[in-house]
């Protein structure tokens, strides 16, 4: 039992130990659906897709999300069907063979800002602005590392050279992206429910947002997990005694 | 392994054992092409391009493996289709595998076989007890992994779709396979014939070789160490191999774990040497460990003696530590 333990703790050490060190050191934010209680704060994921909405959607796609989804941030039907009449979709064909515009409904998926990468890149300077459905889950650091490349467009260091059309970042991988700063400017979006939108704030609740999207699942998943882990932890005591009380006549 | 428990006359039970051990990475391979992420993609990518380095047949093998001429959409089929089946095939050889073990009962941590009704106990209600223990507290683990920390196995790349036409910058398997991926690119250098430039096995091929070398050694082990004593606790120098085999293979997993042209790094500290150096090591103790050192202990090693019975040795554990209970009262 000891060595076994021995074996684990030198594991677990051995793998930080090897770490590299990274290129910079993402600010780290306390999410509130961080730890084994976290939740979402639904007031920010609400303002957090206005952000998107505003601002992001201009570029960025997110393909895996429908709107009627948003009932999940407290929107309620009659405001998921106005916000999903506000794009106008292609659908079809009709009968006559033709495709034809319509208004979007709940069950849409959001509508991408371009028809495909092509177009998106020849929008964007060769760049190519990403579906944001996963991004957290697919970048190391997850929201942390969104939060922070969006507040860390900087001038570039003295002797740096960013070519023409492309952004200096401290937290991008070579620091040269070709995103213009989306959040430049405090008091971009005006938020219905009247915070103050600063840079860091609309960087924030667009990451909590863009958190919520990549895992819609999580406060289901923990509240599931706490349940399971309660139920595990009462059999596991109650094994130890069992297991005790058979053995108890017996050398070992 | 540690008890010996692969030796005479159980080497049916092992090798079936080692069976289930290939069907399982297999079936864990096919698993994980199948969310077909980045990840998904190119490890498929890379994992059916080994058998392109088999001499003359390599590149027909590999188009029949895909169904085309790249991993597409019929390779994502018959993954499925696989990994859905294995796990059936794992099922029946389990059941061939507990047929062999009620053929020769189970080992112990003595390694010596049961002589009266004094060394064992019945299975039921002894074991299903311990064991309903252990799988209790295991669920407990897996449950903790996968409701609060979903993510920290896996790689974020393969929440990015497959995309055939962007390579990822360092493609990796699941953490599982990490020191076999280790093995497989620690052979760096072609062989062929010395002062000559003709290459016989290139490095490839040696990465691949060395591979499955790895896992056919470990096939092999009942007849590598011939050894009557089977459980290391009398094994004192094999004991001590055994460990060192731990810990290497600790080592490879993190070899695999980062890019072969990395400096190794320790807490920061630059050691001035890359991860391939250390892959490298570990594969040649491997080996050595395998096809060396375990061999010559077979003939050479002076054993400790052992117990009279299963009986007598948990008595002698019990007399000691009431000797040493009295030795601390007094
Ligand atoms: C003007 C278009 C534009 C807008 C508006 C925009 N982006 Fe981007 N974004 C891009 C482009 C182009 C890239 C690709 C950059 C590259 O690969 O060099 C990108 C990349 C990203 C990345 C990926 C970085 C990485 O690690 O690959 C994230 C995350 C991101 N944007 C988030 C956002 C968020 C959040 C917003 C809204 C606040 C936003 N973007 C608004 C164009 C835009
Ligand atoms: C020995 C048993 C099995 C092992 C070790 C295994 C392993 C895996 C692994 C590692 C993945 C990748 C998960 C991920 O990264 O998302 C996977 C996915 C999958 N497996 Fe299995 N699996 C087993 C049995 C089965 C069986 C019996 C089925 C039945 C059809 C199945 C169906 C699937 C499906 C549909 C996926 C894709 C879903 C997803 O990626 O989330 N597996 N499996």
């Amino acid at each position: 039992m000891k060595r076994l333990f021995a074996i684990l703790i030198a594991v677990m050490l051995a793998v930080p130990a090897f770490a590299a060190e990274d290129e910079a050191k993402l600010p780290h934010v306390n999410w509130p659906q961080d730890g084994m209680f976290g939740t979402y704060d639904r007031a920010s994921l609400q303002r957090g897709y206005q952000v998107y909405k505003q601002v992001c959607a201009a570029c960025h796609a997110m393909k895996q999300l429908s709107y009627r989804d948003l009932a999940d941030l407290g929107y309620n039907e009659d405001q998921i069907k106005t916000l999903a009449a506000e794009v106008q979709v292609q659908d079809g064909p009709d009968d006559a063979g033709n495709m034809f515009e319509r208004a979007g409904r709940p069950s849409d998926h959001f509508k991408a800002p371009f028809a495909n990468e092509k177009a998106a890149r020849a929008a964007n300077g060769g760049a190519y602005p990403k579906d944001l459905s996963l991004m957290i889950k697919a970048r190391e650091g997850h929201a942390d590392y969104v939060h922070a490349l969006l507040t860390g467009f900087e001038d570039p260091p003295a002797g740096f050279k960013v070519p023409t059309g492309m952004y200096y970042n401290t937290y991008f991988p070579g620091h040269v992206i070709g995103m213009p700063p989306p959040l430049s400017a405090d008091g971009l979006v005006s938020y219905a429910d009247g915070t103050v939108a600063t840079k860091d704030q609309m960087a924030k609740d667009v990451t909590e947002f863009l958190s919520w999207a990549a895992e819609p699942e999580l406060e289901t998943r923990k509240k599931m997990g706490l349940q399971v882990l309660i139920f595990l932890g009462f059999f596991a005591v109650a094994m130890y005694f069992v297991k005790k009380q058979i053995w108890k006549g017996v050398k070992h | 392994m540690y008890y010996g428990s692969y030796k005479a006359p159980r080497e049916l039970l092992w090798i079936l054992g080692m069976v289930i051990f290939l069907l399982l990475m297999a079936t864990a391979f096919l698993g994980y092409t199948l969310p077909w992420g980045q990840m998904s993609f190119w490890g498929a990518t890379v994992i059916t391009n080994l058998f392109s380095a088999i001499p003359f047949v390599g590149k027909a093998i590999v188009t029949w493996l895909w169904g085309g001429f790249s991993v597409d959409n019929p390779t994502l089929n018959r993954f499925f289709a696989f990994h859905f089946l294995l796990p059936f095939v794992i099922c029946a050889v389990v059941f061939l595998h507990v047929w062999a073990l009620h053929m020769t009962g189970s080992n112990n941590p003595t390694g010596v076989e049961p002589k009266t009704s004094a060394d064992t106990v019945p299975f039921h209600p002894y074991y299903t007890a311990k064991d309903f223990l252990g799988v209790v507290i295991f669920l407990a683990i897996y449950a903790l992994f996968t409701f609060y920390l979903p993510n920290v196995l896996g790689h974020p790349d393969n929440y990015i779709e497959a995309n055939p036409l962007s390579t990822p910058a360092h493609i990796v398997p699941e953490w599982y396979f990490l020191p076999f991926y280790a093995i497989l690119r620690a052979v760096t250098w072609d062989i062929g014939i010395p002062f000559t430039h003709i290459t016989i096995i290139e490095a490839k091929l040696g990465g691949v070789i060395a591979m499955f070398g790895a896992i056919a050694v470990l096939f092999a082990l009942p007849w590598l160490d011939r050894n009557p004593v089977r459980s290391c606790n009398y094994r004192p120098v094999y004991q001590k191999f055994m460990w060192a085999l731990v810990v290497v293979w600790i080592l490879l997993g993190q070899a695999g774990g980062h890019a072969p042209d990395d400096h190794v790094t320790v807490f920061g500290t630059d050691l001035h040497f890359t991860w391939v150096v250390v892959a490298q090591l570990g594969m040649l103790y491997y080996y050595v460990h395998f096809l060396v050192v375990v061999p010559w202990l077979s003939k050479n090693e002076k054993t400790l003696p052992l117990p009279e019975s299963i009986d007598a040795d948990v008595q002698a554990k019990i007399d000691a530590k009431i000797a040493a209970i009295k030795a601390g009262d007094a």
